[in-house]
């Protein structure tokens, strides 16, 4: 339900900013979206915030091969993987990313849990799990860490990764998988 | 199907790949039920509190634009009659200025003209005594050559 809310929410959005000239509408649209994505997959707030704005940047550069093959929120995510996969590989930059983490470490999110229904007890092992899902997806390879963020943090279906990530739906399928047994092995579930 | 859900079949019944031997399964064990439940809740929560803690880091980010009260008429008002008031100011001020710019003009010109007579002054070769003879005699080489020669032979000749 929520689900169709959403992609009916951003159906409207693209209509509303079928001018990719129209800067202003899609940053106000789509930056939460992508700088959650970017930020979730360094866990660097700057480089979140620098990468977001390349991520625009680049697309409005790009604006004229836009040919509406995917929906624009698909495509400025294809941007956005592209870039955390380009800083995730320049090893140039690793000494000091590991520096810059070491200054300051980002917060947890296993502090925002939104849920206020539950009972301590159950708050408390929420907090655990959701501590162990984003510490084991820290951990899992580039890709599968890519696509379980997708999945699981943007809701996207697998076509839509697909289309962002440039694999092929069963990759996508396989790689989602593999994750979900890293992630659940790490949560302790039974082996 | 009389064993639990195998890991490998939990992932897949996440993914919405459920195979009906599995369902089967999950409408009669209670225990895969439950564990079903639990990673899906788990998995739920995880993404709210992703998308709350990033919503936390982009406010920190960009806080929210602060919100103009709409204006009020009498603000409208004494805006104007503010700017009414610095307008006069203004164009007071250039008034006072072109008093002594008037002034300044009139001191030039008769500095100019006081100029003129120092140099008239300055440039006469005679004293004001002897003026009167420079009218008498021509410095002119021709003039001076037929008529200061004139006068001279004539003062001779008497």
């Amino acid at each position: 339900m929520e689900c169709a809310a959403t992609s009916s929410l951003m159906s409207i959005a693209d209509h509303v900013a079928a001018d990719i000239g129209d800067l202003d509408s899609i940053l106000r649209l789509y930056r939460p979206k992508v700088f959650r994505f970017i930020l979730a997959s360094l866990r660097d707030k700057d480089a979140a915030e620098t990468l977001t704005q390349d991520c625009f940047f680049k697309a409005y550069q790009a604006r004229d091969r836009f040919r509406h093959e995917c929906s624009l929120d698909t495509w400025l995510m294809q941007i956005a993987v592209n870039l955390v996969r380009d800083y995730s590989r320049n090893r140039r930059l690793q000494f000091w990313k590991r520096t810059q983490v070491l200054a300051k470490p980002v917060q947890g999110v296993q502090d925002w849990l939104s849920s206020g229904q539950h009972s301590p007890e159950a708050a408390a092992l929420l907090k655990e799990e959701v501590q162990a899902i984003w510490s084991a997806a820290d951990h899992l390879p580039q890709k599968q860490r890519t696509v379980f963020l997708l999945r699981f943090v943007e809701d996207m279906d697998l076509l839509e990764i697909a289309a962002a990530t440039g694999m092929k739906e069963g990759t996508v399928k396989t790689h989602l998988f593999r994750a979900l047994q890293t992630v659940r092995e790490r949560m302790g579930g039974r082996a | 199907m009389s064993t639990h859900l195998t890991p490998q079949q939990i992932s897949e019944w996440i993914l919405g790949d459920r195979r009906r031997e599995a369902e089967l399964h999950v409408r009669a064990c209670s225990l895969c039920q439950a564990e079903l439940n639990q990673f899906e809740i788990s998995l739920k929560e995880f993404r709210s509190s992703v998308r709350q803690w990033s919503e936390g880091q982009l406010s920190a980010y960009f806080p929210p634009q602060v919100k103009r009260n709409p204006a009020r008429p009498w603000m409208v008002g004494l805006g104007w009659a503010m700017a009414i008031i610095i307008l006069c100011l203004f164009v007071g001020r250039l008034s006072d200025r072109s008093g002594p710019q008037l002034q300044t003009a009139a001191t030039t010109a008769a500095d100019a003209a006081l100029l003129t007579q120092i140099d008239y002054e300055v440039s006469r070769t005679v004293p004001d005594s002897m003026q009167p003879l420079t009218q008498l005699v021509s410095w002119d080489a021709s003039s001076s050559t037929s008529t200061g020669g004139a006068h001279a032979s004539e003062s001779r000749t008497q």
